[in-house]
């Protein structure tokens, strides 16, 4: 189906790109989202990598998924964005906590617009690398060799930044939640 | 290590539902129709440039026979304002040639880079 979608565009059809513009923007903006933390950024970088990709289709290969390259364009533009920004790519947490906690009490019994609220705001708090990995590994159920593929990073790097991410992430939701309950008390 | 793998596995289908809750949406609903509208604009610039590089290799070609259907004619024994003809062809040969030489190079870059970067259409 996606293949000839993208054939019918390298034959010269190019509003047959309107199916991969809607089936990949969600996820591909989540992308850059997760490395650049601002939506009109993430939105540029979005439609470049939709140019890029447009432009190059025919250099497309078939032999990773469409989503792969195209997450990959992504990524690649998002850092050079972040470079240029010359924001400060260091964790939010200068140490990470090996004492972390796993998720917190009662976050289960939070409705779920809370819930993706709180999600999205530690994911924002954490660092571009640690969010992308997070949410390309468990969010797009990508293995950590695609998760490689799409950084590039190498298998050993991607652990690395899975097992601190992880522990991060609830360290940050749980100060998050205890900062929201002192606020509120 | 059956434990741990058993609660890297448990921390992991947490990790699973609550990363799955963080899907973001595109807020610009108008996305799509301003990335194609780009993306038509491109094609149509594409399309421009390949009329440009036609012609221009149109009229280099042109000028290339202009050039030397006048050599042909310079080189014959006829006078003007009392000079030899002939006698000023190996100047024009070499500044023609440098001329051409110069063009083509340029048209060639500008064909295959074009070729390169706008492999589609």
């Amino acid at each position: 189906m996606e293949e000839a979608y993208i054939k019918r565009v390298i034959g010269g059809d190019a509003e047959a790109f309107r199916f991969l513009i809607r089936k990949y923007q969600h996820m591909a903006f989540t992308v850059a989202m997760s490395v650049v933390k601002d939506e009109y950024t993430a939105e540029e970088i979005t439609q470049e990598a939709f140019i890029k990709a447009f432009e190059n289709l025919s250099k497309f290969r078939f032999q990773s998924k469409f989503s792969t390259w195209l997450y990959r364009i992504v990524v690649n533009l998002a850092f050079r964005q972040l470079k240029k920004l010359k924001r400060q790519e260091e964790s939010y947490f200068s140490t990470t906590n090996d004492n972390f906690s796993d998720e917190p009490d009662g976050f289960d019994s939070l409705n779920k617009t809370d819930r993706t609220y709180y999600i999205n705001r530690v994911l924002n708090i954490l660092s571009p690398k640690e969010s992308l990995a997070l949410r390309l590994f468990y969010l797009d159920e990508n293995s950590v060799e695609k998760v490689n593929e799409i950084t590039g990073w190498s298998a050993s790097n991607t652990k690395v930044i899975l097992h601190r991410a992880r522990k991060n992430f609830y360290s940050a939701l749980s100060e998050l939640l205890q900062k929201e309950v002192k606020t509120i008390l | 290590m059956f434990l741990m793998e058993i609660i890297n596995k448990n921390s992991d289908d947490k990790l699973n539902n609550l990363i799955g809750e963080s899907k973001l949406e595109m807020p610009f609903s108008d996305f799509e129709e301003r990335l194609m509208s780009r993306i038509n604009s491109k094609i149509r610039d594409e399309k421009s440039i390949s009329r440009n590089i036609r012609l221009s290799w149109l009229f280099f070609g042109l000028g290339t026979t202009f050039g030397l259907l006048l050599s042909v004619i310079l080189s014959s024994e006829k006078e003007v304002l009392g000079i030899l003809l002939g006698k000023l062809i190996m100047p024009l040969y070499i500044i023609g040639g440098i001329v051409i030489l110069l063009f083509a190079e340029q048209l060639i870059k500008l064909t295959i880079n074009h070729k390169k970067h706008h492999q589609i259409n």
